[in-house]
């Protein structure tokens, strides 16, 4: 069978749709999510018989938890004396025992069993990542391998992770009672937070496949939600925040798999369902006027959606609704995010004005330091901006995290030759969406793209195409040296450079070389980054006319190590030293 | 004679669909609706967002009150209508089995069109046909 077949596809639709309210009905009834997991996929393999032959029931999920529950009982009867229920098969659609169940299980029994469930997944015992793990594995039903693949963890590692979060819930007391209204409130603030950690957890996941996988999940959370508490204003807040953030997905990556940025990608990519539907829940969740952070998020991930162009951001009305968030969720990086809109709107000084007062709280964060070093930059003061620009590289806590800032620095070395005037906001009052709650809104879930678009302050620009998925960056003693000599010895080309400092030094330059990019940068011991001596690799220049390529290069300086030879493998190689001490090989492929 | 179609299905199926899954059922409507096009059949069709969208108005008290959600709590919604231009209730509920085979579950309601307003933002098809 397969997915796209209609006599099929309603089965798996049906399935999955129903999985969240049966485990969540099985575990009030058996209160063991392993007895209620293997009910359920009892009652599933017994759906996969029956239902080809009988149609779809009435109510599937009335159908499941009827034919799991029994066969539950059945097992533990049949453990006890031989005498098994009237099998399943038996049931038709217009069968009593389904029915009178069906009424049972109105809309307030659904919920009270699927946010007891999805609490018990987020119980607080449990770290964030056991929740996701087992929220995932019990209430959507994905397979230990494929949680694992998304955080790429072992699958035996993944299966302890969730065995260890099952263990831990049984022996902690569990409430089985429908809570109480405040209670419920408490659990439905918990249950969110969860939903939206496993929405971060895709949208910064590894693969495209995965990224989908979670979010996807998350949204299909969010919906359950929704319809449980269909007036809760936070509620569909995350689920516009949620929405208006997967809609980007298939702009927010180019062919390489590197993040193209808010400002550079082509709108006409965003799904726009996606973001009508995120539209219309902000729409309705603002007439509560009780805003919460997820309302103010989603406001804002609105404001984005509804530019046609990054030009026509109403980066006033975002500024306000950082504001409302300031207010709401106070924190030194939503003040940060803030300072972002407000340089937008109105320049360069009044965003450092908003960055200066969060040094002390912010000294440690890198994206602190690359504002601030941004803001700097276009003011003209060239000297502070350089500092700062090497404490957040010094800070960058990760790999793509210092490629990231080092991407910005080729882009801002081309925005700074431009005075800013010449690009001031162009935020009109017209058609400016009405604005929520008075004045202002909002806090860091776009972080991924707005932590990279705060940095560039110039849409217009378009940044240095990065060349290849895999870029080799060098710590080198004389970068800007290097770039000389490498266009000498390699033919490589400058894409920018950024101006030295007193000592001639240069945090970035951005090569393209036979094709690739390569990025080169002096050390900066006193940042923390001191200069060692390259060793334990070499850069391959794949080429035609290995010969004429090695001699351009010893001609130009480089030191012969190994002639070009015919290898044991039918190609044909060489390896040079250059100047700066780094091993290059060149090897012309066997035709 | 004018036939609306309702088009009433679980949105939680419709939700639980992959992309993939939901673009095959819009390629195989597309396949009836070209066709219904072709014959001068098909007016004015429409697919809604889910309920959790839907806000209802309801206006027994004054003022009247606003509450989040549908009209009514369902097991199936209304997601979506056609009106079709049909010579008899068997043709438009010929043209519900099609739509039916290419979309499985739910069900199609066909209630007669007692006044039909075209979109007066178009021009009507009937007079410039006429």
């Amino acid at each position: 069978m397969s997915a796209t077949d209609p006599d099929s596809a309603w089965i798996a639709a049906a399935l999955a749709a129903s999985r969240p309210r049966v485990i969540a009905a099985l575990l009030r009834a058996f209160r063991d999510l392993d007895t209620a997991e293997e009910a359920y996929h009892e009652a599933v393999l017994r759906a996969l018989r029956t239902w080809p032959r009988t149609g779809p029931p009435r109510d599937a999920a009335a159908w499941l938890i009827l034919v799991g529950r029994n066969a539950a009982l059945d097992g533990k009867r049949r453990r006890v004396r031989e005498t098994p229920l009237p099998p399943e098969e038996a049931l038709s659609d217009r069968d009593d025992a389904e029915a009178a169940l069906a009424e049972r299980m109105d809309a307030s029994a659904y919920r009270d069993d699927i946010l007891r469930l999805l609490f018990i997944c987020c119980h607080p015992e449990l770290p964030a990542t056991q929740q996701i793990a087992l929220a995932l594995r019990i209430v959507s039903g994905l397979s230990v391998a494929r949680i694992a693949r998304a955080f790429l963890a072992s699958e035996a590692a993944m299966e302890q992770r969730i065995t260890r979060a099952k263990g831990r819930i049984a022996r902690s007391a569990v409430p089985y009672e429908a809570p109480g209204p405040a209670e419920r409130a408490e659990r439905l603030g918990t249950v969110s937070a969860m939903v939206y950690l496993v929405f971060n957890a895709g949208y910064s996941a590894g693969t495209g496949t995965e990224r989908a996988a979670l979010c996807e999940e998350a949204i299909r959370l969010g919906r359950l939600l929704l319809r449980l508490f269909g007036s809760d204003p936070e509620v569909m807040g995350l689920m516009a925040l949620m929405l208006l953030q997967h809609a980007r997905t298939p702009a927010r990556f180019d062919a390489e798999g590197a993040i193209i940025l808010l400002d550079d990608q082509d709108r006409g990519l965003w799904r726009r369902p996606m973001i009508a539907e995120g539209l219309a829940l902000v729409d309705k969740a603002m007439r509560h006027r009780a805003p919460g952070p997820y309302q103010v998020q989603a406001a804002i991930a609105a404001l984005h959606a509804r530019a046609a162009r990054p030009q026509e951001t109403d980066w006033a009305g975002i500024d306000a609704l950082y504001a409302t968030l300031e207010r709401l969720q106070p924190s030194p990086v939503v003040s940060l995010n803030r300072a972002v809109a407000t340089a937008k709107i109105g320049g360069p000084a009044a965003g450092l004005a908003r960055v200066e007062p969060l040094a002390k709280s912010l000294n440690g964060y890198f994206h602190f330091h690359g504002l601030r070093g941004a803001l700097l930059m276009q003011l003209g003061r060239d000297g502070e901006a350089r500092a700062a620009m090497g404490r957040a590289i010094a800070l960058a806590g990760t790999a793509a995290e210092a490629a990231h800032i080092r991407m910005q620095l080729d882009r801002l070395s081309r925005d700074a030759e431009r005075p800013w005037k010449k690009r001031s906001a162009r935020v009109s009052g017209a058609a400016r969406p009405a604005r929520p709650w008075g004045e202002a809104a909002r806090k860091p879930g776009d972080a991924a793209e707005e932590e990279r678009t705060r940095m560039s302050q110039n849409p217009e620009t378009a940044p240095a195409p990065v060349k290849g998925g895999l870029v080799a960056y060098l710590t080198v003693d004389g970068a800007l040296k290097a770039a000389e000599f490498y266009a000498r010895a390699f033919g490589a080309e400058t894409v920018t450079a950024m101006p030295a400092d007193e000592q001639g030094r240069t945090m970035h330059v951005h090569l393209h070389v036979n094709g690739s990019s390569l990025m080169l940068s002096d050390a900066y011991p006193e940042h923390g980054h001191p200069f060692r001596d390259p060793q334990g690799f070499n850069l391959t220049l794949m080429v035609d006319e290995i010969d004429a390529r090695y001699a351009r290069a010893v001609e130009a300086g480089a030191t012969a190590v190994m002639p070009p030879t015919e290898m044991f493998w039918g190609d044909r190689y060489g390896q040079l030293r250059d100047p700066f001490g780094v091993l290059w090989a060149m090897n012309q492929q066997k035709r | 004679m004018l036939y609306a179609i309702l088009c009433y299905k679980d949105e939680d199926v419709v939700a639980a669909w992959t992309e993939a899954e939901d673009a095959a059922v819009m390629a195989r409507l597309g396949t009836v609706h070209e066709r219904l096009e072709r014959q001068g059949k098909l007016g004015p069709s429409l697919r809604l967002l889910p309920t959790t969208a839907a806000t209802t108005l309801r206006k027994g008290g004054e003022p009247p009150l606003v509450i989040d959600g549908p009209f009514a709590e369902t097991k199936e919604q209304l997601l979506g209508f056609y009106v079709v231009d049909v010579a008899d209730l068997d043709e438009a509920l010929a043209i519900a089995r099609d739509l039916a085979a290419a979309n499985p579950g739910g069900a199609y309601e066909l209630r007669p069109v007692l006044l039909y307003n075209p979109d007066p933002r178009m021009p009507d098809p009937r007079k410039a046909a006429g």
